[in-house]
């Protein structure tokens, strides 16, 4: 008997086209608008066909869909194979003719080597920024003057303690200043003697470069223009471990640097190496001094 | 400017189907689910709509992550059987809000010149 049954044909359709789940919540929706809008309107036979309707709608954007789903997949699978047949043809000809070959190897080798040789150059000269902080608030100030053999060009002179004080105390451009100058020394006091590169700095120089101490401290305002006053130095880090063997205790040590008796103040973090590039321990020395530190 | 606002709505656009079932989203609250959906449209614009359409539709907008589903409790006037209800996602509400926007902005003072479907 039909009476006022949904046709269960048409379900099991729906059951067998789609996943269990979506045949449940399907069926389910058919089912309760066949019950309470369809039917009271239209009678069972009407109703029974408006739900084969249904189904078969559903069942056939199903298979609309599974199908634009399995064309995408085989229009990719295509594509792949057509890369790989490319792929495999070129290999072929480039074994039949190795002169062509090995010269074509060549000229991409150099062209990659070129390439990555520049990038580098630029990447370290032009992009990297400096391994300080505010890196582009940074500014190395030269002092030039006009060359008397060659008019209107203008020569970098050299800096003086004194020319320096005189801009430093002058100047309004700029935060903070700081001298520095790069020299070598010869280290005596801590087992056989060794030539070191370090830099002459003033105190300004770690607030400017935003480094601190990593061991003890770094100079202050008054160690630096005291003139007279005791020398100091700051052992750069791959000095404080291989002379000294990382030892904290390093701190108030005196070393002997060019005959002179420093004392040890501090150890400066790993990778600084300051602005010459090469410091490996910084120093300051007496105010009287021909260097430019204060 | 132009260019770019509009390459980004051509990434989230929506069709007019979809449109209209994430607005029946947005007024059945908890209770959206396919036959209150479809009564929803149906009653609104008098659009017939073809369940193989709406849960195409609705399948689309969950996997875009507009809409989210979970099943419900089955009922006695269903057979016994579960119903999915969907609920709009927040980036289903956004696209949405887009597109009203749109067409407030576009039909904004239009009344008089546009022929609506009650004449």
């Amino acid at each position: 008997m039909m009476g006022n049954v949904h046709p269960r044909m048409a379900e099991a359709l729906l059951q067998a086209c789609l996943s269990r789940e979506d045949a449940e919540i399907i069926a389910g929706d058919l089912e309760e608008t066949f019950r309470t809008e369809v039917l009271p309107r239209v009678g069972t036979r009407a109703a029974r066909r408006w739900y084969w309707q249904q189904v078969i709608s559903v069942v056939l954007s199903r298979r609309r869909n599974r199908r634009a789903e399995a064309d995408g997949f085989h229009a990719k699978r295509a594509t792949m194979a057509s890369a790989r047949q490319d792929f495999s043809y070129a290999l072929r000809t480039l074994r039949k003719q190795p002169a062509f070959t090995f010269v074509a190897v060549l000229m991409l080798a150099l062209g990659i080597g070129a390439n990555v040789a520049i990038f580098s150059l630029c990447h370290a000269v032009l992009f990297k920024p400096l391994p300080f902080t505010d890196p582009d608030r940074l500014m190395l100030a030269h002092m030039l003057a006009p060359d008397r053999e060659a008019k209107g060009v203008w020569r970098r002179i050299v800096w003086s303690y004194p020319k320096y004080a005189v801009f430093r105390d002058s100047q309004n451009v700029f935060e903070s200043t700081a001298v520095y100058g790069d020299a070598e020394w010869n280290l005596t006091g801590t087992g056989s003697p060794e030539r070191l590169a370090g830099e002459f700095v003033e105190s300004t120089y770690f607030h400017v470069l935003g480094v601190s101490a990593q061991v003890g401290r770094t100079f202050t305002t008054d160690e630096t223009r005291a003139p007279g006053s005791a020398p100091l130095a700051i052992l750069g880090h791959v000095l404080w471990m291989t002379r000294f063997g990382g030892d904290p205790g390093v701190l108030g040590r005196s070393v002997g640097l060019n005959g002179v008796a420093h004392t040890i103040v501090g150890v400066l973090p790993p990778g600084f190496r300051g602005l010459s590039g090469q410091g490996d321990r910084c120093h300051r020395e007496r105010a009287s001094c021909r260097f430019a530190i204060c | 400017m132009g260019i770019p606002d509009g390459t980004r709505s051509m990434a989230h656009s929506i069709g007019d189907f979809e449109q209209l079932i994430l607005f029946a989203l947005v007024r059945l609250g908890s209770d959206a689910y396919g036959v209150t959906i479809r009564r929803e449209i149906e009653n609104r614009t008098g659009r017939s709509i073809s369940p193989g359409a709406l849960y195409t539709a609705l399948d689309r907008l969950e996997t875009r992550g507009l809409v989210s589903s979970r099943l419900g409790d089955p009922t006695p006037e269903r057979g016994g059987k579960r119903k999915r209800l969907y609920t709009v996602q927040p980036a289903g509400e956004r696209a949405l809000g887009r597109v009203y926007e749109s067409l407030r902005l576009m039909a904004s003072g239009m009344a008089t010149r546009i022929r609506t479907a009650k004449g």
